[in-house]
């Protein structure tokens, strides 16, 4: 039995392991940050040289720009947005999002978009780079009675061609509220008198993006490279590779935040992506050959999206982005159980309330299911013993058997509600709700009561998770005799085992779960002793 | 080989009721004895092999169509 024991831990580890990674995906050390940059090959002229910019990087400069530099920053802020721009390649060091007072009222940090902390190449994979080796110059700065803010930029490289680089916050009439969107526009300038062609050039979001100190540990494995293409639903996920770029939105996210570029179409020809081991993730929007004419110039206009993930929100700016939010394989499942969360957040004013209302609603649903199936069972269990009888009376005689067991149970019928398969049909249903509050930026910041102070959250002093425990004890002790010893051990670690796992599952997700717990074990207690 | 498989089911009658409540899920089960225990017997009795084609031809019968009753005779 000792052997057994054993086997059975094992299994049930290996078993819970499965479990524990599907649901929370593996994590990686976000300490060994990638080395990156934009590898955009000049050829001047006629295409004599193809060696990349950074082997190269004195012949492109002008000599005054090759003495060292210190980098200058300049911050553009307004009421969501606080972004720091670095010289080195007029790219963006900090992308702070304010978000609501809920969440900012708690005295946290901003959270910051771009991973500064863990790139090690440091100016190499800032966002929106454009050669992270050249020096920019700050050429203007406006902050306009209406709410606007520019800053413009500029660089040469040798070859005579001018670089551009404005960033603008807030709309340029003022019309529009101070929102997460941003634009940029780079406008490359030929001053030479030879045409230039830049081979392979790609601008983008490079070194994974960040987030909330809480969603660190897992950021790197939910970090998502995706296009959303205008004619479908559905966003596209990629991994590394080259698409041509016929997206409405091209960007990056992880659980709550997004970065997105809205490109006029057929300006820059394809999606340049990357996420690996060693590459926290870059999306680059690009193009193989950039020709500029002797005294032509080109322009590239962006609009940029680098905020929030709330569903809600998204889908009223109407662009699409909202189709970033990931309700799982059962989407509309999920929209439509978040939808009937807002509404009844908005009746009870609490959305940790309104998860419990919810949970109980479909309890509710889901009643005569459970009650048919405790009664039958209990009706079966009397007829055990007049089975059994039979059973010895006819041993010999299968046929007579069969006909007395018939006729013992003549009065069950095909029932519509039988068997696995209305179960089956309840899975899409729990996994909806299930990643639909694991994934909701709409229960950050938001409270329960008393302790929980923030939904998305693990419970600070895990009373949560430990009462689950219990109720699962509970749950064991009361379906009853267990039979054999090595059942009995196992089940005494299946609680432990729970409870340890859901320790640092968002508290909302663990209320829905316990809420279903408890409604399940008190419907088993009543139905238990109603039948007996 | 037998005693694992016959283990692992053991196990997963253990864990499954937990998994079943927290996930809401309401099941009504047509069958006495359970399909576990069914399949399980059906193993320990004619093999991994035998036995658990037995124990998935009981689970397959496991629908709306089909009267309920004890099914414990193989």
């Amino acid at each position: 039995m000792e052997k057994n024991v054993l086997w059975a831990t094992i299994l049930s580890a290996v078993f819970l392991m499965g479990w524990y990674y599907f649901f929370m995906p593996a994590t990686q050390a976000p300490g060994s940050a990638p080395v990156i940059g934009t590898r955009t090959n000049v050829s001047e002229e006629h295409g004599k040289s193809l060696e990349p910019a950074f082997s190269k990087t004195a012949q492109l400069l002008d000599a005054k720009q090759i003495t060292p530099i210190q980098p200058t920053e300049r911050i553009l802020e307004n009421s969501k947005l606080k972004i720091a721009l670095d010289s080195r390649g007029a790219s963006v060091k900090h992308w702070w999002i304010k978000e609501d007072e809920r969440i900012t009222s708690k005295g946290q940090d901003l959270v910051d978009l771009v991973n500064s902390g863990l790139s090690s190449s440091g100016a190499d994979s800032f966002p929106l780079t454009t050669f992270p080796e050249l020096q920019f110059k700050e050429v203007r700065y406006a902050k306009l009675g209406s709410g606007q803010i520019s800053s413009v930029w500029k660089a040469q490289l040798a070859s005579g061609l001018e670089i551009e680089k404005s960033y603008y916050l807030g709309n340029e009439n003022g019309l529009e509220e101070e929102s997460y969107f941003s634009r940029m526009v780079v406008i490359f300038r030929n001053l030479s008198k030879n045409p230039i062609v830049l081979e392979n050039f790609k601008l983008g979001w490079q070194g994974g993006l960040g987030t909330t100190k809480s969603e660190l540990k897992e950021n790197q494995s939910v970090t998502r490279l995706l296009a959303y293409p205008s004619p479908t639903k559905e966003v596209i996920k990629f991994k590394s590779g080259k698409e041509k770029a016929d997206f409405t939105w091209a960007g990056i996210d992880n659980r709550y935040y997004l970065f997105a570029f809205l490109p006029k179409q057929g300006q820059l020809d394809h999606i340049v992506t990357e996420k690996s081991k060693t590459n926290l993730g870059e999306v680059f929007l690009a193009t193989d050959r950039l020709e500029v004419a002797p005294g032509e110039s080109k322009t590239y206009a962006l609009k940029l999206y680098g905020g929030p993930k709330g569903y809600t929100h998204l889908r009223e700016l109407g662009l699409g982005l909202e189709h970033a939010v990931d309700f799982g394989y059962f989407g509309f499942l999920g929209k439509w159980a978040l939808k009937v969360l807002n509404g009844l957040k908005k009746t009870t004013g609490n959305y940790g309330w309104a998860i419990i209302l919810l949970t109980c609603a479909l309890q509710l649903l889901l009643f005569p299911l459970s009650m048919k199936s405790y009664r039958s069972t209990a009706a079966m269990k009397k007829l055990q013993p007049k089975i059994q009888e039979l059973q010895k009376r006819y041993k010999e005689d299968a046929k007579r058997l069969n006909q007395e067991m018939l006729s013992l149970y003549k009065e069950s019928k095909t029932n519509p509600f039988g068997g696995c398969l209305p179960m089956i049909l309840q899975i899409p249903v729990f996994w909806a709700f299930f990643t639909m509050l694991r994934n909701s930026y709409e229960l950050r910041g938001t409270p329960w009561i008393f302790w929980i102070k923030d939904l998305s959250q693990h419970d600070p002093y895990y009373i949560l998770p430990v009462v689950m425990g219990g109720g699962m004890f509970l749950q064991q002790r009361l379906s009853g005799s267990v039979g054999d010893p090595t059942q009995a051990k196992v089940m005494m670690f299946m609680p432990i085992i729970f409870t340890a796992m859901f320790l640092n599952f968002p508290s909302g997700l663990v209320l829905y779960w316990l809420t279903n717990s408890i409604l399940s074990i008190s419907i088993q207690y009543w139905c238990t002793k109603k039948y007996a | 080989m037998k005693k694992t498989v016959v283990i692992f089911i053991k196990v997963y009658r253990v864990l499954w009721p937990l998994l079943q409540s927290g996930m809401g899920l309401k099941s009504n089960c047509i069958f006495v004895p359970s399909c576990s225990r069914y399949m399980e017997e059906a193993i320990s009795q004619m093999g991994v092999v035998k036995g658990s084609w037995i124990g998935l031809k009981r689970l397959a019968r496991c629908h709306p169509f089909t009267s309920s009753g004890s099914q414990g005779r193989m």
